[in-house]
């Protein structure tokens, strides 16, 4: 069974709290880089292919906005809640999508994904910073992915998630 | 009854793309508009950062196309520090290039025309897209997609370091030249991709040549505007995707226009209409008239089709050959077609692959010298490159420390606005009426402007990420009577 785990830290660093899954990389990258390989990543949804084949394990950590939740509350997916209707370009590729390729494909793709979001509020805007709310979330999100990637180095499974549910 | 049909692309960032359809009393359509959203704030947020900083931060901006916008930004800066880059430099810089368009092309080819050619206009919504075209065209195909692009990135990050945030592009030159044995991995892999572009081809004339019915949608007066068409072109007025002249062609196929990039505001005007964010770009010398073809409108359209229009040919031989049947089968130059782009996109991966293989042969291409020192102070600088999907121009000025007080980026969609409001349009009118709109009719007006690639805002990959649909009809007071949801 593939072991090697993958953080992939979704963002554009150009749009304020849109880059929040790139600072929270690097940040688990700082407390435990031992226990996988990071990558931040900006480019379209299909890009994750390439990123993540090969590897056993994965999280994703990226931007999310639902408008149900208070800014900087962390959120916990599996794949399966995400919508997996497929889109029409490359643009607008959805990680669920991305997944329904790699297993149409049977591509060595992580058997285990699990994803992070931070709610955030509203569009971003081009040059704005992280807000403060969603800065405070880096933390919160750097222990649980340890404690995810610390699972998956026992060899043990992340219980998936059928349901929306707040990891705090 | 007035009623108002809007297809509405939701993305997280604003300025999203929709379609707003007006429908008479009778039930067709009064007036059709397609909106293109528009990166807002871009231009002002580059004022006050050194310009040397723009190949970075321009590739930022859209993670679909960074590339492009990094090598527009690295000719903008030779030309703002009056400087000419090395041979070996360009020829690299074209073969990265190159390479770029041939995995955004295949990429684009299957996502986009896939599902409406190779799986079907009409087909049920549920298997137009990348995975019914997988089930029609099989998993060795996508594989053998997934695989080229997996191996031409691989090749692009032995050169810039990272795709994602290529450091690369420098005025002057290029940060990294290429060893004698990495020039070997290009030569095999543009062999591959040559392989590639005759296959896609071939799929094309078997999926939908052959079939009268796809080359009768193709040529449907629904999807035919008669309008100008822009493209770079070398010196021998073949395309040219990296460096060249914009050469402009009438609707009738004669040459308009012939200018280098930087002369770019002297043809070049910017329309402004109340419902859209965007600036529709328009030729200066024809002047505004309207959201209309025909040579007294100064509409005018980029990306394939328009090169291979505003073009005498393309610059390998493969390429030609399948130039010469495009026009052939199509009924000459130029051809007015807008759902025949796909097929104009995969000639183009088919050069590009050619050219790639053209430049890694070049022994001058391993040369060292890749760099010149710029020693002027910068002033003002335009560059111009073809993005897949269109001219894309970049126009900084600075002060004499290099640091930017003014940037202008006029991106592909942006000039085929006005093209794509008239698609929209005009199949919107050619397809509705007595008020029958099911989702194979809306389907094929949005085949009006995918066949373009438009971008919605560029740096999009928010989750969830897939672009939602929703159709909403109202009555002649705006009341909501009818919405299908497209998710």
């Amino acid at each position: 069974m593939k072991t090697k785990s993958i953080v992939v830290g979704l963002g554009n660093d150009l749009l304020g709290d849109d880059a929040i899954g790139l600072h929270a990389t690097r940040a688990i990258k700082e407390q435990c880089a031992e226990l996988a390989d990071y990558v931040e990543c900006n480019l379209h949804g299909l890009a994750l292919l390439d990123i993540l084949t090969g590897y056993g394990r994965a999280i994703i950590i990226d931007a999310i906005h639902t408008g149900k939740h208070k800014p900087g509350t962390i959120l916990q997916f599996s794949p399966d809640d995400l919508r997996s209707i497929p889109s029409s370009s490359p643009h607008y590729a959805s990680l669920a999508e991305v997944i329904n390729i790699a297993r149409r494909l049977e591509l060595d793709f992580p058997e285990e994904i699990v994803i992070l979001a931070v709610e955030i509020e509203g569009p971003p805007e081009i040059g704005g910073k992280l807000s403060k709310a969603i800065a405070d979330s880096i933390a919160g999100l750097a222990d649980l992915a340890k404690k995810i990637l610390e699972v998956w180095q026992q060899g043990a499974v992340i219980l998936a998630k059928s349901e929306h549910q707040k990891a705090q | 009854m007035n009623r108002k049909i809007t297809i509405d692309p939701i993305t997280r960032l604003e300025g999203h793309g929709k379609i707003d359809i007006f429908l008479n009393d009778e039930g067709d359509v009064d007036r059709a508009y397609f909106q293109v959203p528009e990166l807002r704030g871009f231009e002002r947020f580059a004022q006050g950062r050194p310009a040397e900083d723009m190949p970075q931060i321009t590739s930022r901006i859209c993670g679909v196309c960074p590339t492009a916008h990094h090598m527009v930004s690295t000719k903008a800066l030779d030309d703002l520090y009056h400087v000419e880059a090395p041979p070996a430099a360009r020829k690299i810089r074209e073969l990265i290039y190159n390479i770029f368009f041939i995995e955004d092309h295949a990429l684009h080819f299957f996502y986009l025309a896939g599902p409406d050619f190779v799986v079907g206009p009409k087909a049920p919504k549920a298997e137009r897209n990348i995975l019914g075209v997988l089930g029609k065209v099989g998993i060795e195909t996508g594989k053998k997609v997934i695989a080229m692009r997996k191996q031409l990135r691989d090749l692009i990050t032995l050169v810039t370091g990272k795709v994602i945030h290529p450091v690369f592009g420098l005025p002057g030159g290029i940060s990294h030249g290429i060893a004698e044995d990495d020039r070997q991995k290009f030569i095999e892999a543009a062999d591959q991709a040559i392989e590639f572009g005759k296959f896609s081809l071939k799929l094309f004339d078997d999926v939908v040549l052959s079939n009268s019915a796809y080359v009768d949608h193709i040529t449907s007066e629904a999807y035919t505007h008669k309008t100008y068409y822009m493209g770079m072109v070398d010196k021998n007025n073949k395309v040219n995707f990296y460096d060249g002249d914009l050469r402009v062609v009438k609707p009738d196929g004669a040459e308009l226009l012939k200018f280098p990039g930087d002369k770019y505001l002297e043809h070049i005007a910017e329309h402004v209409e109340p419902w859209s964010y965007v600036k529709f770009s328009f030729l200066k010398d024809i002047g505004w008239h309207g959201f209309n073809d025909g040579p007294d409108s100064g509409v005018f359209a980029v990306a394939p089709l328009a090169r291979l229009n505003a073009a005498d040919g393309m610059a390998t031989p493969l390429a030609q050959e399948a130039y010469d049947r495009f026009y052939k089968t199509l009924g000459g130059k130029p051809v007015h077609y807008t759902l025949a782009t796909s097929w104009a996109r995969l000639i183009e991966l088919l050069y590009a692959a050619e050219r790639m293989k053209e430049l890694a042969a070049d022994p001058e291409i391993t040369d060292p010298n890749i760099r010149t020192l710029p020693a002027e102070t910068p002033t003002e600088g335009i560059g111009v490159v073809e993005a897949p999907r269109g001219v894309l121009i970049h126009h900084y000025k600075t002060d004499d420390a290099g640091v930017i007080t003014n940037a202008n980026l006029i991106v592909a969609t942006q000039n085929n606005a006005a093209r794509i409001a008239l698609s929209v349009d005009k199949a919107a009118r050619s397809l509705i009426n007595k008020g029958n709109v099911d989702d194979g009719i809306l389907n094929m007006i949005e085949m009006a402007f995918r066949a373009y690639d438009p971008c919605h805002g560029c740096a999009t990959h928010a989750l969830p990420g897939e672009m939602p649909l929703v159709v909403s009809v109202y009555d002649s007071n705006k009341n909501l009577v009818r919405e299908i949801k497209r998710v």
